[in-house]
C-alpha cells in the first residue's frame, strides 16, 4: 500500500514539474515504438517461421501432394512416405487425454474453489502450480517406470477379461501416452478454470443461496455454468499443449511407425508427429527425407492453428450466449 | 492466487545486477584459459564415450589444444561436415555414393571397431541363446512370432523355450547401429534385403522403438520375452543376455574383443585406401573361424584439403590428433569395450594421413612406425 502511494505521488509530481515539450516528444516516439515492437516482433517471427517451413517442405509437397496423408508406409530407404499413422497418433492421444482430464479437471477445480478446507487452500493451489511446472521428461520417466508396469500388472489382466485384445498388450501404447498426457495437461486446465471461477460475482452466488439452492446446485449452475467460455478456452489451451508434447509421449508410446490395425487400436504401440520429428530429425539425410520431415512440422503447425482458431470461435460463441461474463 | 506483493523495483534491479556480476565472475574464474587451437567434430553417438576419452586425454597432453565433439548421430555428423560447420565428422556407416560425391571425395579413417549384439530378456533362460542369421531376420520381419517356434527350438535343443510372443525392440531414431544391424540382416536374408533393406532409419515391419541405445536397453530390461539389438558396451554394463550368433563358418559366436578382432582380421585384406569410396566396406557376416558376424568400423571423415579449417596450424593439429587416435589412443579402447585397430588398418590410416593438405600445402606426418 505504501509503495503504491509513493509511486502515485512521484508520478503526479513528475507530471506537474516536467517540461511539456520534452514530454510530448517522448510520448510521440513511445507509442509507435511500442506498436512496432509489440506487433512487429511476433508478426515477423511468425512469418519467418512459416516461410522457412513452407520453403523447406516444398520439395515434399510437390513430390507427394495429398497422397502423403493417406499412405501409411514410412520408408526412408525407398523414400516413400505416408503420415497417416502420425496424424492418427497425434489426434487420438490428445483427444483421449482431453476426454480423461476435462471432467477430472473440472471436478478438481470445483474442489479447490468450493470445497477445500480453508487452511489447506493455499497448499493445494501452490501444489497445482508446482505440478504444472514439472518438466515433461520427468513425466516420461514416471510413465516408463511406474505407469506402464502398473498397467501391465494390475490393469490389463483384469481389463483383458472384458476386452480380450488388452490381455496381450504391451505397456507402450497410445493408451499409456494418453494417460501421461492427461496428467500433464490437468494442472493447466485446473489453474485456468479456477481463475475463471474466481471471476464469478459473489452476488450471483448469494442470490442463488437466497433462493434456497443447495451448495451443489449453486456450483453446478452458477459457478460451472457461467464459466463455460473459460472452460472452453482452458480446454483448447490444454489441447494445444497435448498436440505438441514430445518428450513424455516419445518415451511411452512405443514408437511404432506401422499403421493402426483398426480405428480403436489404442492399446497398440503408435507414433505421434512431434515424437517422430524428435526421433528422426537430427539423423535425417537426403533432400526428400528432410523435406518430408519439414512438411510434417508444417502439418503440426496447421493442426495446432486450426485448434486455436476453433477455440477462439467457440469461446466467442459461448461468451455471446452467456451474456459476456 | 496468493497475495501479490508489489516488488520494490530498485532493490530488485540492484540484486539482479549483483547476481549477474557474481555469475559472470564465477564463469570467468573457473573457465580454463582460452585454448590456442580448438577443433570441432560431430557425429556418431556410438563412439562418443571413446571420442570424449580421446579428447580429454589429448587435452591433458596438450593443454593449449581443445577438441570438442558433439554426439548428434552419424547422419548429423555427415550433414555438419557437408555444411563445413565442423572440422571432422564421425560415422558408423561409411558414406554412400551420393554423400561421397556431394562431399567431394573426403577421406575415411576407421578409428575403432565395435560390435552390435542381439540382447534378449527371457526369464529362466540364461545367456547364449543360439540363433542363425536367417532366423534372426525372420524374427525381425515378424515371420517368427513365438519363442518356442520350431526353428528356434531346433537350434537350441537343450533349452525349454516358453510359448510367449516375441517382442521385437528396434531403434526409433536414425542410427548407425541400425545401419550395421540391417546391413547384416540384408547379407543373411534376401527377404530382409527386399522388404526392408539397409539404412539408418528403416520401415520396421514389427516391434516397438526405443530412442538411442539407452532406450532399446531400457525396453529390453523392462519387457519380458523381448529381443533387440544394441552396442556391445550397453549389454555388458546392463548385464543383458546376448545371442550366440551363427557366423559364416557355421560356429555360434558371442561378441567380445577377440571375436570382433577376428572379424576385422578376416576382412582386412579387402579394405580400400583412405581416399577411395568405402561404401562397400563391411565387416558384417565376416568369413573365417571365430569371427563375430555383426562388427563394424567407426569412421572419422575429413576433407582431403583442410581449407575448411581456420589455419595451417589448426590443420596440422587435426592431423596430429588423428595420428594420436590411431596409435596411442587405441590403448583407451579396451576399458570402454571398444576393439583396438589391427596393425593392417593402422597402416592404411597412416598412408591416408600423408595425403592430407592445407590449401595445397602438405602437412607433417610422423614416419610410419617400423615393425
Amino acid at each position: 500500500m505504501a509503495n503504491e502511494k509513493n509511486t502515485a505521488n512521484s508520478l503526479l509530481s513528475s507530471l506537474a514539474s516536467s517540461d511539456l515539450s520534452a514530454k510530448s516528444l517522448a510520448d510521440k516516439w513511445f507509442a509507435p515504438a511500442m506498436y512496432l515492437l509489440g506487433a512487429g516482433i511476433p508478426l515477423v517471427l511468425s512469418f519467418l517461421y512459416l516461410f522457412t517451413l513452407i520453403k523447406e517442405s516444398w520439395l515434399a509437397i510437390t513430390a507427394f501432394g495429398l497422397r502423403l496423408f493417406t499412405q501409411t508406409s514410412w520408408d526412408p530407404i525407398q523414400n516413400n512416405y505416408g503420415v497417416f499413422t502420425f496424424i492418427y497418433g497425434t489426434l487420438v492421444t490428445s483427444f483421449i487425454a482431453i476426454i480423461i482430464s476435462l471432467p477430472l479437471g473440472i471436478m478438481v477445480a470445483t474442489f479447490v474453489y468450493e470445497y477445500v478446507p480453508p487452511n489447506l487452500r493455499v497448499t493445494v493451489r501452490n501444489s497445482l502450480d508446482l505440478l504444472a511446472g514439472i518438466p515433461s521428461v520427468i513425466y516420461g520417466l514416471w510413465g516408463i517406470f511406474v505407469l506402464i508396469p502398473f498397467l501391465k500388472r494390475s490393469v490389463y489382466p483384469g481389463l483383458g477379461v472384458v476386452f480380450p485384445p488388452v490381455q496381450s498388450a504391451i505397456g507402450n501404447s497410445i493408451f499409456s501416452a494418453s494417460i501421461v498426457l492427461s496428467i500433464m495437461i490437468m494442472p493447466i486446465l485446473v489453474s485456468i478454470i479456477v481463475e475463471g471461477f474466481d471471476t464469478v460475482p459473489q452476488s450471483l452466488r448469494e442470490a442463488m443461496y437466497g433462493l434456497g439452492a443447495t451448495r451443489w446446485e449453486v456450483t453446478k449452475h452458477v459457478v460451472v455454468g457461467t464459466t463455460k467460455p473459460t472452460i472452453a478456452a482452458a480446454t483448447l489451451l490444454a489441447l494445444g499443449r497435448a498436440l505438441g508434447e514430445t518428450m513424455a509421449v516419445t518415451m511411452v508410446i512405443g514408437n511404432s511407425n506401422n499403421p493402426p490395425s483398426s480405428f480403436f487400436a489404442i492399446f497398440e504401440p503408435g507414433q505421434t508427429i512431434s515424437s517422430l520429428l524428435a526421433n528422426e530429425f537430427s539423423e535425417a539425410s537426403g533432400a526428400l527425407y528432410l523435406s518430408t520431415l519439414f512438411e510434417l512440422a508444417l502439418v503440426l503447425l496447421v493442426l495446432t492453428s486450426i485448434v486455436n482458431i476453433l477455440g477462439i470461435l467457440i469461446v466467442k460463441r459461448l461468451k455471446q450466449s452467456y451474456g459476456g461474463q | 492466487m496468493i497475495n501479490f506483493i508489489e516488488p520494490d523495483l530498485r532493490k530488485l534491479t540492484g540484486s539482479f545486477l549483483i547476481l549477474l556480476t557474481i555469475l559472470f565472475a564465477t564463469f570467468y574464474l573457473v573457465s580454463n584459459p582460452s585454448p590456442r587451437i580448438t577443433l570441432n567434430g560431430a557425429g556418431s553417438s556410438f563412439v562418443n564415450p571413446l571420442m570424449s576419452s580421446w579428447a580429454d586425454d589429448y587435452h591433458l597432453l596438450h593443454p593449449d589444444i581443445r577438441i570438442n565433439y558433439a554426439s548428434i548421430g552419424s547422419g548429423g555428423g555427415i550433414q555438419q561436415l557437408m555444411s563445413k560447420t565442423v572440422d571432422f565428422g564421425a560415422s558408423d556407416a561409411p558414406l554412400n555414393s551420393e554423400e561421397f560425391e556431394t562431399l567431394g571425395n573426403p577421406l575415411h579413417l576407421p578409428v575403432t571397431v565395435g560390435g552390435v549384439v542381439v540382447a534378449y530378456n527371457l526369464p529362466g533362460i540364461g545367456d547364449g541363446l543360439r540363433l542363425s542369421g536367417s532366423v534372426l531376420a525372420d524374427i525381425f520381419l515378424g515371420k517368427i512370432t513365438a519363442w518356442d517356434d520350431a526353428r528356434i527350438q531346433s537350434l537350441n535343443p537343450g533349452l525349454s523355450l516358453p510359448s510367449e510372443n516375441i517382442l521385437v525392440v528396434h531403434r526409433s531414431d536414425g542410427s548407425g547401429t541400425t545401419f550395421v544391424f540391417s546391413d547384416y540382416l540384408s547379407h543373411v536374408s534376401n527377404d530382409w534385403k527386399e522388404k526392408v533393406g539397409t539404412g539408418k532409419s528403416l520401415s520396421w515391419p514389427t516391434g516397438i522403438g526405443g530412442k538411442g541405445n539407452e532406450g532399446v536397453t531400457a525396453a529390453i530390461v523392462g519387457n519380458e520375452y523381448s529381443i533387440g539389438y544394441i552396442e556391445l558396451s550397453y549389454a555388458i554394463t546392463n548385464q543383458l543376455s546376448t545371442v550366440a550368433l551363427e557366423n559364416k563358418a557355421g560356429e555360434f559366436v558371442q561378441a567380445n574383443s577377440s571375436t570382433i578382432q577376428a572379424a576385422v582380421d578376416n576382412s582386412a585384406a579387402s579394405l580400400p585406401a583412405g581416399k577411395e569410396p568405402w561404401e562397400n566396406v563391411t565387416l558384417v557376416d565376416a568369413p573365417g573361424f571365430g569371427s563375430y558376424p555383426i562388427s563394424s568400423f567407426v569412421y572419422v571423415l575429413i576433407y582431403q584439403d583442410l581449407n575448411n579449417l581456420a589455419s595451417y596450424e589448426a590443420a596440422q593439429t587435426l592431423v596430429d590428433f588423428l595420428w594420436y587416435i590411431i596409435h596411442d589412443g587405441q590403448a583407451l579402447a579396451d576399458p570402454l569395450y571398444y576393439v583396438p585397430l589391427a596393425d593392417s588398418v593402422v597402416a592404411i590410416n597412416e598412408q591416408t594421413l600423408t595425403l592430407v593438405t592445407y590449401n595445397g600445402q602438405a602437412l607433417e606426418v610422423p614416419s610410419p612406425i617400423q615393425k
